[in-house]
């Protein structure tokens, strides 16, 4: 059935070509299913993880991660619950990875520290106290978030709290808040403390 | 042809020789020309039926018999695409004698298109040139909602979708120039890429009726039929020039058709426009990057002979079309917080600017098309057509890759090639006095090819099979129509999977008949009916659809189990005339066993944050219309007209509204019109509102955000027309939309999250015709 439908195929277009001889395009045909190979390098840069390493003031360092190796739909998630001990302040470096490919691991984190007067990243902190968070690093003109401080204090309680970050794509548009720009990455982070 | 010319001249030499010998000298000459426009019909032949002797006439339509003897003859003039003509003539001495022949159109019509003029038939409307004059500039989507029940779905002001009876996308088919519209049909944001200038006679069936040229129609045909070539030797044309104040868009068409005496069976027109706009204005604001560039051109050539002719088209079509900055967010809070503001954040409003920069769609369209035709008495006509169409499709999203060295090469993110190549049959016969029969196939060839990583829909290639039988005839008043065409379509499609490539094959065969009758009452009252039964296959996005909507952040998924939708539709037009009154009422009720739609799957996590999601799936519908219009003629110059349409779209299944479905609107005009006959001057000046209820038939649980409100807008139009010397016109135009200045958002517009609509545009245009 496949090859009779080819042949048909064929004899149709052949027929059709002889009759058409003014299209001003034309394009090489090769007469069965297989795809042409994408010429978009575009979409390459998916992220599927988001990495945040805290390192504490004893330079212990604990890395938390949102991971999603498929991109949209199919499998869900993986996110990890930050866990982090009261009377503790953390440096914390924010790590954006494409992993859909095992074998070629990209790290968008430099892409984004090449266009860091583009992109700021926040934090929003829900149903927590006794937690702060200060971003640490700029671009010259405002801060960017890849670099931030966590301040856990001794009474600090997290009762389903949870930390939001936010990556802002705003090139051309920043300044300092986060509301302008279109949102390239949004994870919710749980949070407890020990 | 040629033969019968060889075979003219012979009998002419007989005659000649003969004549000399009775001594009649009488001689006959005169001109054969058109009973509408008077132009000379050139290569007419003439015939005297007792003597078996005949002439052609000259280019210009001039003919002469030689050495006549008195008596009375009977005379049989004929021309390529006219009815012949038969008349008694007394000759005493030498004359002149003018004669006057009837177009009989559809011969010279390369290509029939169904909607016969004579027969009435339900939910048939054709757009009329009046029309198109006073909505040149618009979108050819736009243009068409100028007929009662034709809606269109909207991405912004620029990219719009003709939407019948409530069905767009794949349940709207086009068919340019005999050939079925192929282009990436089932996005709602990919308008119909066809010029509204190419020279085209636009008409709408509404329903699935019209199985000559495809079958799963739901909603209806767009059919946009090819203009006659000319008849006359020399050369004719036309330019429209129009501004428009609201986004300073310019818009120009140039046309030149002609023959020439060398070749008079050759016709040929030849046709190109230019569009530019920039950012539209709406009351409070511009919309950033919402500018529109156009180049578009288009071909005819037909060669006519009287047994046979061909015709060659093709057309091209190239847009560039911004999309409003402030439409394409990434998330489902970035969409919530834009439905929250009252206006654009600032970054997304700036001043008047022509320049389309990301987010845009880049397409090219193209179709060359190639038919002959064939007549004989007795086996009937025959239509041969082949047709390629080309649909580049490139999508650009707002901002460029993150990496400067992607970035540098600016690709779009999505890229998509569909090729499509068709050859028809078509076999026309009558098959007693008063019933006719066509019957045809139709192979149609696919293949859509992605040239981006972004995958939303794969890699496919398709066959069509389809066959169809249409009879058509009169049983004393009521005239009927009866059709089914067959359809069996192949799909092999190769979707990326976790990085590997998977092949699916598909089959589908689908089943279309239909039975429509029509009887005149009396001269006042005519009525038609309509029953289709209709099948739609499921389409390539409504199987493998993957990925993500930016402007309505939502996920959508196909689903490779569902099954083809079954449609019952039956449809009833009445027409009733009173000296100045005229009623047309259209009503219709449709049942969709197995409709497809997006169902919604709730929230689906990824690392943009949640998104709703949707799979396509099958659902039992049942959508109703009804649309009226009411004319009254106050005076003789003043006329009022009202409209109103009205549609209820219900998920049988789910006991609630469909999704995307116009409300009920009401439209109504008053027009003035002038003759100034011995001047040949016309104005017609018109001005009237259109009031757009709120959508209160809707599923809480299927919007994103309640449908806007309800809103009413005033328009005018000015048409000026004169006739200068040799028959040239000129036409003046200006029309005015959305006069107050309303500020309103429309439901069947994708941007009513993000943006007001356009505000007050006035429209001038001119329009020379040679």
């Amino acid at each position: 059935m496949k090859t009779m439908n080819r042949i048909k195929n064929n004899a149709l277009k052949l027929f059709t070509f002889s009759f058409l001889a003014i299209s001003l395009f034309s394009c090489a045909d090769d007469d069965d299913a297989t795809p042409q190979q994408p010429i978009s390098p575009n979409d390459a840069e998916l992220i599927t993880t988001v990495n945040l390493e805290f390192t504490d003031q004893n330079q212990n360092v604990s890395v938390f991660s949102f991971k999603d190796l498929d991109g949209d739909g199919g499998n869900p998630p993986v996110i990890d619950t930050i866990k982090l001990n009261k009377n503790q302040s953390y440096t914390v470096s924010a790590i954006f990875l494409d992993e859909s490919d095992p074998n070629d691991v990209e790290d968008i984190t430099v892409e984004i520290l090449e266009e860091d007067n583009e992109h700021l990243i926040c934090f929003d902190i829900e149903n927590i106290d006794g937690l702060t968070i200060r971003r640490t690093d700029s671009d010259g003109t405002y801060e960017v978030g890849l670099a931030s401080m966590w301040n856990v204090s001794d009474t600090a309680v997290a009762t389903n709290g949870i930390v939001r970050l936010t990556l802002k794509h705003q090139p051309g548009i920043k300044d300092g808040s986060c509301a302008p720009g279109d949102t390239d990455v949004e994870v919710d982070f749980p949070v407890i403390f020990n | 042809m040629k033969s019968f010319l060889v075979l003219t001249l012979s009998f002419l030499h007989f005659l000649v020789i003969n004549a000399q010998e009775n001594k009649c000298n009488i001689k006959l000459s005169g001109q054969i020309t058109d009973e509408h426009d008077a132009s000379e019909l050139g290569l007419s032949n003439l015939w005297l039926v007792e003597q078996k002797r005949g002439v052609a006439a000259d280019l210009s339509g001039f003919y002469e018999f030689n050495d006549l003897c008195p008596g009375t003859y009977q005379i049989i003039i004929s021309h390529i695409g006219c009815e012949p003509d038969t008349v008694l003539l007394e000759l005493k001495q030498s004359m002149v004698a003018n004669f006057q022949l009837e177009h009989h159109a559809e011969e010279l019509k390369a290509i029939e298109i169904e909607g016969e003029e004579a027969v009435f038939k339900a939910g048939v409307e054709e757009l009329s040139q009046a029309s198109f004059n006073e909505n040149s500039g618009k979108p050819l989507a736009e243009i068409l909602t100028e007929l009662n029940g034709v809606n269109s779905i909207q991405t912004g002001s620029n990219i719009s979708k003709p939407m019948i009876g409530g069905l767009s996308n794949n349940r709207v088919k086009i068919l340019n120039h005999g050939v079925q519209h192929q282009a990436q049909s089932w996005g709602d944001e990919h308008a119909p890429e066809i010029d509204p200038f190419a020279p085209a006679d636009y008409s709408v069936v509404k329903g699935a009726s019209a199985l000559k040229y495809t079958g799963g129609a739901f909603g209806g045909l767009v059919i946009a039929a090819p203009k006659f070539l000319p008849q006359k030797v020399g050369i004719g044309g036309e330019v429209n020039a129009l501004y428009s104040t609201n986004n300073h868009m310019g818009n120009t068409s140039v046309m030149f058709e002609g023959k020439s005496a060398l070749i008079p069976k050759l016709a040929a027109r030849i046709q190109g426009s230019w569009k530019r706009s920039g950012n539209i204005k709406t009351p409070n604001y511009y919309q950033r990057n919402s500018g529109v560039k156009e180049l578009n051109g288009s071909l005819d050539i037909g060669y006519f002979e009287s047994q046979w002719n061909a015709r060659i088209y093709f057309s091209q079509f190239n847009s560039d079309v911004g999309i409003f900055s402030g439409a394409h967010i990434g998330n489902l809070t970035d969409l919530q917080n834009a439905i929250n503001l009252e206006r654009p954040r600032p970054e997304n409003i700036e001043g008047f600017s022509y320049s389309i920069r990301r987010p845009k769609q880049r397409i090219i369209h193209e179709l060359a098309m190639a038919e002959f035709n064939w007549m004989d008495e007795k086996i009937g006509k025959f239509n041969f057509k082949f047709s390629r169409q080309m649909n580049i499709r490139e999508e650009f999203d707002k901002e460029t890759p993150r990496n400067q060295t992607f970035a540098a090469l600016n690709f779009p993110e999505l890229s998509l090639v569909l090729e499509t190549f068709t050859a028809n049959v078509n076999w026309t016969i009558e098959t007693s006095k008063n019933a006719t029969t066509e019957a045809g196939i139709q192979l149609v060839d696919l293949r859509n090819s992605l040239k981006s990583l972004r995958d939303f829909i794969p890699d496919y290639t398709g066959n069509d099979y389809s066959f169809y039988l249409i009879q058509k005839g009169k049983l004393k008043k009521v005239n009927w129509e009866s059709g089914i065409r067959l359809e069996q379509s192949l799909r092999a499609v190769n979707k990326r999977i976790n990085r590997e490539y998977e092949q699916f094959d598909l089959d589908f065969f689908t089943m279309n008949a239909n039975l429509g009758l029509s009887y005149q009452f009396s001269k006042r009252l005519s009525t038609a009916w309509n029953a289709t039964y209709s099948e739609r296959a499921p389409e390539i996005n409504e199987l493998f659809s993957e990925g993500l909507h930016h402007g309505s952040a939502s996920l959508e998924f196909g689903d490779q189990s569902i099954g083809k939708e079954k449609s019952f539709a039956t449809g009833a037009s009445i027409d009733y005339k009173i000296k100045r009154f005229s009623y047309k009422l259209y009503a219709n009720i449709q049942w969709i066993e197995d409709f497809i739609y997006l169902e919604p799957q709730g929230l689906e996590l990824t690392i943009r944050g949640a998104f709703p999601s949707f799979n396509w799936s099958n659902t039992d519908a049942l959508i109703k219309t009804l649309d009226q219009t009411i004319t009254y003629q106050l005076s003789d110059k003043l006329q009022f007209q009202n409209e109103l349409s009205f549609l209820w779209g219900i998920n049988r299944s789910s006991d609630n509204y469909l999704i995307n479905m116009p409300s009920n609107r009401i439209k109504s005009s008053i027009t003035y019109a002038k003759d100034w006959k011995q001047e040949k001057r016309h104005l017609k000046v018109s001005i009237g509102n259109q009031v757009v209820f709120q959508q209160e038939r809707f599923n809480e649980a299927e919007e994103i955000a309640p449908p806007p409100d309800g809103y009413q807008l005033v328009f005018a139009n000015l048409t000026y027309q004169m006739s200068l010397k040799n028959k040239h016109q000129l036409e003046f135009g200006l029309r005015g939309d959305n006069l107050l200045n309303e500020v309103y958002r429309d439901y069947l517009n994708r941007f009513r999250f993000f943006t007001d609509e356009q505000g007050r545009n006035i429209t001038v245009r001119i329009k020379y015709n040679f």
